[in-house]
């Protein structure tokens, strides 16, 4: 099924590589760009978005605030966080808010693996 | 010197964010906080006037432990503190066990080492993501206006020496800590510096 991935990175050129990315692994998908939190909170209405990919360090909210903002309202959004900054109290953030945490410079086959697992069906808890 | 296209300017903004973020995750560790950094600048300007930006910024004197950078990029990374400040972060980053009063004695030692390894975790990674090798020097400890720690530092500062200044801002929670990460890249590697982001740009976009 076509996705539709947001990329949210106030660098131009990282987010015209990761649509690069998400592009060459899912060719069929939609791909659209938010320099910044407030853009990514704009855009939510405008598109079914099933798939976040943010930066972390942005102006304005930065992206563990901004994943936070969009788990409340689109709980069922896949997320990734992408960044360089590893501290204990980002990738525990990164981690309560169920995302992923996507270390810079970027990995295109862990970026694959991201879209790939956010691609499968939802887990069903059948209680059996 | 010839601009920076937009192109250019994002891509070496976002190899030192990518440094910076490396550089803050080494720094937690090593004072036990997290440390916030803020969106980083790039700006070619005179180095003067990028360390009245400095001054503007800390109350009193300032501390900066510098380096030189030398190969196909020149020119000096610098830490700074408020000179005020410069013992609380010695405390924070002394191993458990050390008294207080020891501190002072062990101050130039301690900024030494911390300046090595935050601006050395920056520009190496910067160096990686460009494919070059960058030489730096050994860490030495400027006191003073950032003028005065600048040219300490061998980065010029006359009138007509304009400077491709690369600029974060972080603060240590819980601590009353902030300070700055300057990279003043000389602008006769500003040729080389434009291939090599040229570079950078191709392979990131394929």
């Amino acid at each position: 099924m076509s996705k539709t991935v947001i990329v949210v990175d106030d660098s131009k050129l990282s987010r015209m590589q990761v649509r690069g990315i998400i592009l060459r692994k899912q060719p069929e998908w939609t791909v659209i760009e938010a320099a910044n939190s407030a853009e990514l909170y704009e855009k939510l209405d405008q598109s079914d978005i099933h798939i976040a990919i943010i930066d972390f360090n942005m102006p304005g909210d930065n992206g563990l605030e901004a994943a936070g903002r969009l788990r409340e309202v689109r709980p069922d959004i896949h997320i990734a966080i992408i960044t360089a900054n590893a501290q204990d109290s980002v990738v525990s953030g990164i981690r309560a808010l169920n995302a992923a945490f996507m270390p810079k410079p970027l990995d295109e086959e862990q970026v694959g693996r991201f879209l790939m697992s956010a691609n499968l069906p939802p887990r069903r808890t059948t209680g059996a | 010197m010839t601009p920076l296209d937009a192109l250019e300017r994002d891509a070496l903004t976002e190899l030192g964010n990518i440094g910076t973020a490396r550089a803050s995750t080494a720094l937690s560790r090593m004072v036990g906080s997290t440390v916030r950094v803020s969106v980083p600048t790039v700006e070619i300007q005179p180095a003067a006037q990028a360390a009245l930006g400095l001054d503007a910024s800390f109350p009193g004197r300032l501390v900066v432990i510098a380096e030189s950078v030398s190969g196909i990029v020149e020119g000096a990374a610098l830490l700074a503190f408020a000179e005020s400040s410069s013992l609380d972060l010695v405390q924070a980053v002394l191993p458990p066990g050390v008294p207080p009063e020891d501190a002072p004695e062990l101050e130039h030692e301690a900024l030494c080492e911390v300046g090595n390894i935050v601006l050395n975790g920056c520009l190496s990674t910067i160096a990686n993501m460009l494919k070059i090798e960058i030489q730096t020097g050994l860490p030495a400890v400027q006191r003073g206006t950032a003028l005065d720690c600048f040219a300490g530092a061998g980065v010029a500062t006359g009138p007509e020496a304009s400077a491709l200044i690369f600029h974060v801002a972080f603060v240590v929670e819980g601590r009353d800590l902030t300070g700055r990460i300057v990279l003043a890249l000389d602008a006769r590697s500003f040729a080389g510096l434009k291939t090599l982001i040229g570079g950078y740009i191709a392979r990131v976009l394929k």
